[in-house]
C-alpha cells in the first residue's frame, strides 16, 4: 500500500466537480482510504492499494472519481502522435543480461503545474510496483533539452557525466560510491563489469536505475516531457508507460510514441491499446449472486470506466490490473456498492466437526484448570539464551537430539528461533512477586527436526514443592485422559539429578518430568522450588 | 484469636516494629496471609500500619543480555577501535549501537568506515547504573533512568512496603488459649465437644481476598469460542503447520515471486531448507498460472524456500490442493492458527499472533454467501453492526474489508479481510471454482472486548491479570 499526496486544486479541477469534500466521500467505496483530508489546508492523502497503479495520480484519481460519480462515464480511449523520424532508442543488445529492456514516450504540451506531484508519483511507482527499481525504474527528463534518436548501451564505469543536482562530472563508479542515490541503488549494478547507460546525441541523458543527468533535468516551465523506463520484466514496463501516459493526457499532453529498435526486432512503445474480455452477464450474476440484466451491468461498467455491449468488456489503457473476468465482476460489484448487496446464507446442510487436536487440547486444559492451573500463552519465537543456555544445556537437547528450527533473518536478538520446548516459556511466566503456590500451563507449539509438534507444559512453584507435586499433576491428568504413561529414570542438566526422569509411552519418549536445578531456577530470577513436566501431544 | 493472629502478635512482642515481609520471612508465612492478619489486627486495635510505596525499578530480559554481552554502543565502540566498517555490524550493533554511539559523540561515519572518536576506559554510566539496579540498589540519576526506561532495559514498577507496629494495648494483649473457640475441629465433632464450647465472632464483613482459581487464557478462551461458533455454523475444522515450504505460503495463493510481502524484511524464513517433494503436476500448474499471468518466470527454487507461514491462507491451500485430489470434500472448513511476520513489536504489532481463517469450497457460492457468512459469523460474536468494503489481495478477487460497529465506542472496527480466491488460485489446486475465503484477526477483537489498548498485554503472561481477566 501507498499513502499518496494529491494536489487538492488540481484533483477538483481535473474531476469535474467542484467541491472536493463530496468527492472524497466516495473513496472508500473504490476500496481505498482517505488517510488525511482537510479542506482548510488543502491536503488530501489516499492510501493506493497496490493493483491500482493508475490512481496514483491526480489525473488517475480524479478519473476514478468522476467515472464512479457519473460526471465523464465510460471508456475514455487515448490517442498517439504520428511516430517522429528521429524518435527512436538504438537498444545494443550488451544490456541484455545486466537490465535488458527500455521503452519510451514523449509529451508535448503538457500544462505541467504540479512537478513535485510528478517526483511522488515517480517515487510510490518504484517503491512499489518497481520492486524498488529493480523491475521498473522511470526517468523524466526535459524533451526540449534533448537532442534524439537514443542510445540504450552498457557503457565503462569510467564514463563520465554531471548527474542530477551535482554541479561537476562524475564517473558511473563514482556515482555509485558517493552520490546518494549512487550508494542507495549500487546493488542494483554493482555486479555487472559494465553500467547501464542512456545517451542522445548530446551525451549522457540517465544512467538508469540510478539518476538522471543534470542537463536533461525538468524545470518550472517545462511543457514537454522525455520519459524513459528501464527495467527487467517489458510487461511491467508498458504497463506503467500506458498508465502515466494516460495521466499526462488528462492533463492536456500529446502523447508522441518511441520506437525501440533492438538488434532483433522494433516497437513503438507506448501502445495506449483497449483490451478487450468477454463476459457473460450469467457469469457476473453466478459470481455475485446477483440478477442484474445487461443493462444493468453496462450502467455499472460505465460508471468504472469500461465500456460494455453485453458480450464484450473494452478496458481503458491503464488499468493494467485486469487480468481475466473476476477482476471486472469486482468492479461491478463495487460500482454496486458492496453494501447495496443483501448478505444471504445458503441453505446447504453440513456438519461441523473439530479436529481431534483441538479436542483432546480441550479436555487437557479443562482437567489442569480443575487443578487450579492457570493457562499461560506464549510467542512460540525465542532465542538460544532463554531456550538453551539458561536451563543449562549446553550440546544437549532439551528431549533428545531435536534440531531446532533457526530464523534466517531474525529482526531482533530475542527472537532467533522456535523454541524446540515449552518448559522455558512457562519458567519466564512464574513470578515471586504473586502468591504461592503458582500452578500453570502452557499447551502450545514447538518446532523440532523440521516439525511442528503441540506440546503441554506444567509447572509449580512455591515452598516445599517438590517432585512429587508434578508427579500428582501429571498421574491425574493421564488417569482423565486414559494415557498409558511410565516414568523412567534419566539426567537432564535442566533438573535436579536424581530427581528427574522421562516420561515414556510405549517405547516411545514423550516427555520429561522433574524439579528444576536450582541454578536453572536463580537463571530465571526465581526465588522457590520449581517442580514440572512437559509431554509432547 | 486465630492462630496466625497468635503468631504474629507474639512475634511483635520480642520485635515491637517489622515491616510485612520480614514478618512473612521470620514466621514463613506467605505475604498475602501476613497482611490478611495484621489488618485483623488493626481492627481490634493491637497494631498500627503504616503503608508506604515508592517507584522502584526492575531490570528487563534485554537489560540483563546487554549486561552479559555488553551495550550494543560499546561493543560498536570496541569494534570501531578495530576499524571496520557497518556492515562488519550485527543487527543490534547496528539498529541500538550506531545511533547512540553517534549520540553520545563516540564515533562518526566515513564511506561506510566507523571511525572511533574516544577509547573505551571510563566506565559507561548508564551500564553502571544498570549494574548497580540489578543489584537492587538505588539510582539517584533520574536522567539515567529516564534513557534506561526509554530503552526498554528497566522497567518502572512500585514497590509497596507495610510497616507494622504494636500498640499499647497490642503489648499489653495477652496471648493465650481463651474459653472462646476459634475453628470447628473433628475433635469437637465426635466427642460431641462443640455442645459445650463458645465460638468466637468472626469478622464476617472483612473481606477474604478471593480465591487462587485455575484459568483459562483469553486468547484461548476467544480461539474456543470462535471454532464453537463455526462448529454451529457447520464448519469443519483444518490442521496445519506453522512451518511451510514458500509454496503453499505464496506460490499456490497466486502472490507473485517478487511480490514485496516475500521480501526478507516481511516474511520469517527459516535456515534449512526444503527437503520435502512437492506434487509435480501441482507445481507445474501454479508455475504457468504465474508466468501467463504475471509474465515473469518463476523459479521453483524460491518456492521451496521454508518460512514460518505469513498467513493461515496456507492451510487452506492445503485443503483445497486434497479435495482437487479428492482425498477430502467439498465443503466448509476454518481453522485458527498462529502466523508470523518479521515485525518489530509496538502496542499495535506483533511478530506471531492468531489467525481465524474460513473458507467454502463449493462450486455453487457466490459473493452474497461470503457476506452472509462474515455477517453471521460476526453477531455471534457479538458484532451485529457490520459493513464491507473493497479492498485489494492478489489472491481474491473479488476483495473485501470487513468493518463491525462497537457500540461502547461508537466506531467502526476492522476486523479482517475476505474475497473471493482467484481462478488463477482455484484451478491449479482444486480444479473448480469459486472458494470463498476469509483471514480475520483474532486479538483485535479481543482487545476490543476487553479494553486492553496495548496487544502485548495478552502475552505478558502476568499472573494476577490472567486470574483476573474477564470480559
Amino acid at each position: 500500500m501507498a499513502v499518496v499526496k494529491f494536489d487538492y486544486e488540481e484533483v477538483e479541477k481535473l474531476s469535474g466537480k467542484n467541491d472536493l469534500a463530496a468527492l472524497v466521500l466516495n473513496i472508500p467505496m473504490l476500496g481505498m482510504t482517505v488517510e488525511k483530508f482537510d479542506k482548510a489546508e488543502k491536503a488530501l492523502e489516499v492510501d493506493i492499494t497496490p493493483d491500482r497503479l493508475d490512481m496514483l495520480t491526480n489525473e488517475g484519481l480524479a478519473r476514478a472519481l468522476s467515472s464512479f460519480l457519473g460526471i465523464k462515464k465510460g471508456l475514455r480511449e487515448y490517442s498517439l502522435e504520428r511516430l517522429e523520424k528521429n524518435y527512436y532508442f538504438k537498444v545494443d543488445s550488451n544490456v541484455s543480461k545486466i537490465r535488458p529492456f527500455v521503452v519510451s514516450a514523449a509529451v508535448k504540451d503538457l500544462d505541467l503545474k504540479d512537478i513535485e506531484g510528478i517526483m511522488q508519483v515517480q517515487e510510490k511507482i518504484h517503491d512499489t510496483y518497481g520492486r524498488k527499481r529493480k523491475k521498473v525504474a522511470i526517468g523524466i527528463h526535459d524533451l526540449d533539452k534533448l537532442k534524439p534518436p537514443f542510445t540504450y548501451y552498457a557503457a565503462s564505469p569510467k564514463e563520465k557525466f554531471v548527474p542530477l543536482d551535482k554541479d561537476e562530472e562524475m564517473s558511473l563508479e563514482e556515482i555509485l560510491k558517493k552520490h546518494e542515490k549512487g550508494i542507495d541503488y549500487a546493488h542494483l549494478v554493482n555486479e555487472f563489469d559494465k553500467y547501464p547507460l542512456i545517451k542522445d546525441e548530446e551525451g549522457v541523458v540517465s544512467f538508469p536505475p540510478i539518476i538522471n543527468a543534470e542537463r536533461t533535468k525538468v524545470t518550472e516551465g517545462t511543457n514537454n516531457l522525455f520519459i524513459e523506463m528501464t527495467g527487467t520484466s517489458i510487461t511491467a514496463l508498458m504497463n506503467v508507460l500506458n498508465t502515466v501516459c494516460c495521466s499526462f493526457a488528462d492533463n492536456g499532453g500529446r502523447i508522441f510514441p518511441v520506437e525501440i529498435r533492438t538488434t532483433k526486432e522494433k516497437y513503438a512503445t507506448p501502445d495506449l491499446l483497449v483490451k478487450e474480455i468477454e463476459l457473460n452477464p450469467d457469469e457476473v450474476n453466478a459470481l455475485l449472486g446477483t440478477n442484474l440484466t445487461k443493462k444493468d451491468i453496462d450502467g455499472l461498467l460505465e460508471r468504472m470506466g469500461y465500456y460494455y455491449d453485453g458480450k464484450i468488456v473494452k478496458i481503458p489503457p491503464y488499468r493494467v490490473d485486469i487480468m481475466e473476468k473476476a477482476d471486472i465482476i469486482e468492479d461491478v460489484a463495487i460500482a454496486y456498492g458492496y453494501n447495496n448487496l443483501e448478505p444471504v446464507l445458503p441453505m446447504q446442510y453440513s456438519v461441523g466437526r473439530k479436529t481431534e487436536r483441538s479436542e483432546k487440547e480441550e479436555k487437557i486444559a479443562l482437567a489442569l484448570i480443575g487443578m487450579n492451573g492457570i493457562e499461560c500463552v506464549n510467542f512460540s519465537l525465542t532465542n538460544t539464551d532463554k531456550n538453551n543456555k539458561f536451563m543449562m544445556l549446553n550440546k544437549e537437547k532439551a528431549f533428545g537430539n531435536e534440531q531446532a528450527e533457526v530464523l534466517r533473518n531474525p529482526l531482533t536478538s530475542d527472537y532467533t528461533m522456535v523454541r524446540t520446548w515449552l518448559i522455558p516459556s512457562v519458567l519466564a511466566n512464574l513470578s515471586n512477586n504473586d502468591s504461592l503456590p503458582q500452578r500453570i500451563f502452557e499447551i502450545g507449539s514447538i518446532a523440532v527436526s523440521k516439525k511442528e509438534k503441540r506440546s503441554l507444559a506444567f509447572l509449580e512453584m512455591g515452598e516445599g514443592i517438590t517432585f512429587t507435586n508434578a508427579r500428582r499433576v501429571l498421574e491425574t491428568l493421564a488417569h482423565e485422559l486414559n494415557w498409558n504413561i511410565q516414568i523412567k529414570e534419566k539426567s537432564h542438566p535442566s533438573f535436579i539429578e536424581g530427581r528427574i526422569g522421562v516420561i515414556v509411552s510405549g517405547d516411545e519418549e514423550r516427555g520429561v518430568i522433574g524439579e528444576l536445578h536450582p541454578q536453572v531456577i536463580r537463571n530465571f530470577g526465581l526465588e522457590y522450588p520449581v517442580s514440572g513436566f512437559e509431554i509432547c501431544l | 484469636m486465630h492462630e496466625y493472629e497468635k503468631r504474629i502478635l507474639q512475634y511483635l512482642k520480642e520485635k515491637k516494629e517489622d515491616e510485612a515481609a520480614g514478618i512473612s520471612g521470620r514466621l514463613s508465612l506467605n505475604r498475602d496471609a501476613v497482611i490478611k492478619t495484621v489488618y485483623w489486627l488493626r481492627e481490634k486495635s493491637l497494631v498500627e500500619i503504616k503503608e508506604e510505596s515508592e517507584e522502584g525499578y526492575r531490570i528487563t530480559e534485554e537489560g540483563k543480555r546487554f549486561l552479559s554481552n555488553g551495550f550494543p554502543e560499546v561493543r560498536l565502540l570496541s569494534k570501531a577501535q578495530k576499524g571496520v566498517s557497518i556492515l562488519d555490524l550485527d543487527d543490534e550493533e547496528r539498529k541500538i549501537g550506531l545511533p547512540w554511539a553517534k549520540k553520545n559523540n563516540w564515533v562518526r561515519i566515513e564511506n561506510g568506515k566507523i571511525i572511533a572518536e574516544k577509547t573505551i576506559n571510563d566506565k559507561y554510566p548508564l551500564e553502571e547504573a544498570l549494574r548497580r539496579i540489578e543489584k537492587n540498589e538505588r539510582v539517584e540519576e533520574k536522567e539515567l533512568l529516564g534513557v534506561l526506561v526509554s530503552r526498554g532495559q528497566v522497567e518502572r514498577m512500585e514497590i509497596k512496603s507495610t510497616f507494622v507496629k504494636l500498640t499499647q494495648k497490642g503489648e499489653k494483649e495477652k496471648i493465650e488459649e481463651g474459653d472462646e473457640e476459634g475453628m470447628l475441629t473433628r475433635e469437637m465433632l465426635i466427642t460431641g465437644t462443640w455442645k459445650e464450647k463458645k465460638f468466637r465472632r468472626y469478622n464476617i464483613l472483612a473481606e477474604a481476598g478471593g480465591e487462587n482459581v485455575g484459568k483459562i487464557h483469553p486468547v484461548s478462551y476467544l480461539a474456543q469460542k470462535i471454532r464453537n461458533i463455526f462448529l454451529e455454523m457447520g464448519f469443519e475444522e483444518m490442521e496445519g503447520s506453522i512451518l511451510e515450504e514458500s509454496f503453499w505460503n505464496f506460490d499456490a495463493l497466486f502472490q507473485p515471486q517478487d511480490h514485496p510481502a516475500r521480501d526478507m524484511a516481511d516474511t520469517f524464513y527459516l535456515n534449512d531448507k526444503s527437503a520435502s517433494e512437492l506434487e509435480e503436476k501441482l507445481v507445474l500448474k501454479v508455475k504457468n498460472a504465474h508466468e501467463s499471468k504475471w509474465k515473469e518466470k518463476w523459479d521453483m527454487e524460491k518456492a521451496l524456500e521454508r518460512v514460518l507461514r505469513t498467513h493461515t491462507t496456507a492451510v487452506s491451500a492445503h485443503y483445497c490442493a486434497d479435495i482437487g485430489k479428492g482425498k477430502r470434500k467439498e465443503g466448509k472448513y476454518f481453522c485458527i492458527g498462529r502466523v508470523y511476520r518479521n515485525e518489530a513489536i509496538d502496542f499495535k504489532h506483533l511478530a506471531e499472533f492468531f489467525q481465524i481463517e474460513g473458507i467454502v469450497v463449493w462450486d455453487k457460492a457466490n459473493f452474497r454467501h461470503l457476506l452472509g457468512f462474515l455477517k453471521e459469523f460476526y453477531s455471534k460474536l457479538g458484532f451485529e453492526k457490520i459493513r464491507f468494503r473493497p479492498s485489494y489481495f492478489p489472491y481474491t478477487e473479488p476483495s473485501l474489508e470487513v468493518e463491525v460497529f462497537f457500540e461502547p465506542r461508537q466506531e467502526w472496527l476492522e476486523l479482517g479481510g475476505a474475497g473471493i480466491f482467484r481462478r488463477e488460485v482455484c484451478d491449479p489446486l482444486w480444479g473448480k471454482y469459486p472458494v470463498l475465503a476469509w483471514g480475520l484477526s483474532l486479538e483485535r477483537p479481543l482487545m476490543i472486548l476487553m479494553g486492553l489498548d496495548d496487544i502485548r498485554k495478552l502475552y505478558k503472561n502476568e499472573l494476577k491479570w490472567l486470574r483476573e481477566w474477564r470480559l
